[in-house]
């Protein structure tokens, strides 16, 4: 009897902990990040491309949550994350339950869904331009009860619909050039950087 | 005379609604200790960095904290360990006793008042260092700068000596 008890104890008070542990992951500056990958690319037109494919999935879509991307001025490091909106006063009613809500929703401002929002966000993935046409990758979520792997799962099947974003020439040229062939259009997208 | 005894009821009652504890009269009373200037060679964005990545396991774990990376309005290049209540998300649990007080004092008035002290702090952006590593590049890849810590009994010194080590440890910055 005690141990069917503790089979339905067990996974909430997990799940509680889990929960209370996931503050800890979901944003750089906090611990290293959860997992890695490379890519090609550039890391701004890499970075909008993906939010555009993650919008479309719906990820990150629900009412308090916003994507968001910004720009690290030392590093040059492009982030997208997805932002907590919810207005603070709207959570802080919440314990006065459905009044609460409203009247926190009234007085409340929504946050914004950049830089300058310091809240917990759900995830933030991170574009570190390696090489001009080479992306380091890191990614930083919240443990859910999906486990941490399932979102960094979304964001990579969003992130590989926007490899070689940003290139000018097409990136892998298995083929050798035919002889004789004239020199490429310039491509009307923004031109490779150097490397720094 | 009654003015004042107005002014307390009043900063009682603000207290009871939002809590005392103010971030920026707090930081003025530890006041900081006194920088401690460092100088390197290397080049200022890799040492900032190496600093970052050495001290991100190390230090400003908490909750409401996060090591950031960022420039000062000088542009220097600057990585701090800050503290924000906003970090810790909004989980007005903490609170429990201030809401609790200011439903009773003044219902839904009061859930306003308190809700409205919670959106102004987690919607601050200011940054509220509690230590960091200043740098600026000198032209033949030399580079100085400082290290700051808020003087925090105990912690305020370790801090100093911990961003100091690092720096010493970064540059000249590893290839």
């Amino acid at each position: 009897m005690a141990a069917r008890q503790l089979t339905v104890v067990f996974p909430v008070v997990a799940a509680l902990a889990l929960s209370a542990c996931a503050q800890r992951l979901g944003a750089p500056g906090q611990a290293p990040p959860l997992d890695t990958m490379q890519m090609t690319g550039t890391a701004k037109p890499v970075a909008q491309c993906t939010m555009e494919a993650l919008t479309a999935a719906g990820t990150c879509a629900d009412i308090d949550y916003k994507l968001g991307l910004s720009t690290n001025d030392v590093t040059g490091a492009v982030s997208l994350t997805c932002y907590n909106i919810t207005p603070a006063a709207a959570s802080a009613g919440a314990m006065f339950g459905l009044v609460g809500v409203l009247v926190g929703y009234a007085v409340g401002t929504e946050a914004p869904a950049d830089e300058t929002n310091k809240r917990p966000p759900r995830f933030t993935t991170v574009l570190q331009q390696t090489k001009p046409d080479a992306l380091d990758v890191s990614f930083w979520v919240h443990t859910s009860v999906s486990g941490p792997e399932s979102s960094i799962a979304d964001i990579k099947t969003a992130l590989k619909t926007c490899e070689g974003k940003g290139l000018t020439v097409a990136a892998p040229a298995p083929a050798a050039p035919a002889p004789g062939a004239s020199p490429a259009p310039a491509a009307a997208s923004a031109p490779v950087k150097p490397a720094s | 005379m009654g003015g004042m005894l107005g002014r307390i009821a009043c900063l009682a009652v603000a207290c009871f609604l939002a809590g005392c504890a103010d971030p920026v009269e707090q930081r003025t009373r530890l006041d900081t200790l006194p920088p401690q200037p460092v100088a390197g060679k290397g080049e200022a964005v890799a040492i900032a960095q190496c600093v970052y990545d050495r001290v991100l396991t190390k230090d400003c774990q908490d909750e409401d904290q996060r090591l950031l990376l960022t420039k000062d309005m000088a542009g220097d290049i600057v990585v701090m360990c800050d503290e924000h209540p906003g970090y810790a998300g909004l989980h007005p649990t903490s609170s429990i006793p201030t809401v609790m007080g200011a439903a009773l004092l003044g219902g839904a008035i009061g859930v306003a008042a308190v809700s409205y002290q919670a959106d102004k702090e987690a919607s601050d952006t200011h940054h509220y260092p509690l230590y960091s590593l200043t740098l600026r590049a000198k032209p033949p890849g030399e580079v100085e700068g400082r290290v700051w810590a808020l003087n925090k009994p105990d912690l305020g010194s370790k801090r100093l000596a911990m961003m100091a080590e690092a720096f010493g440890a970064c540059s000249p910055a590893p290839k």
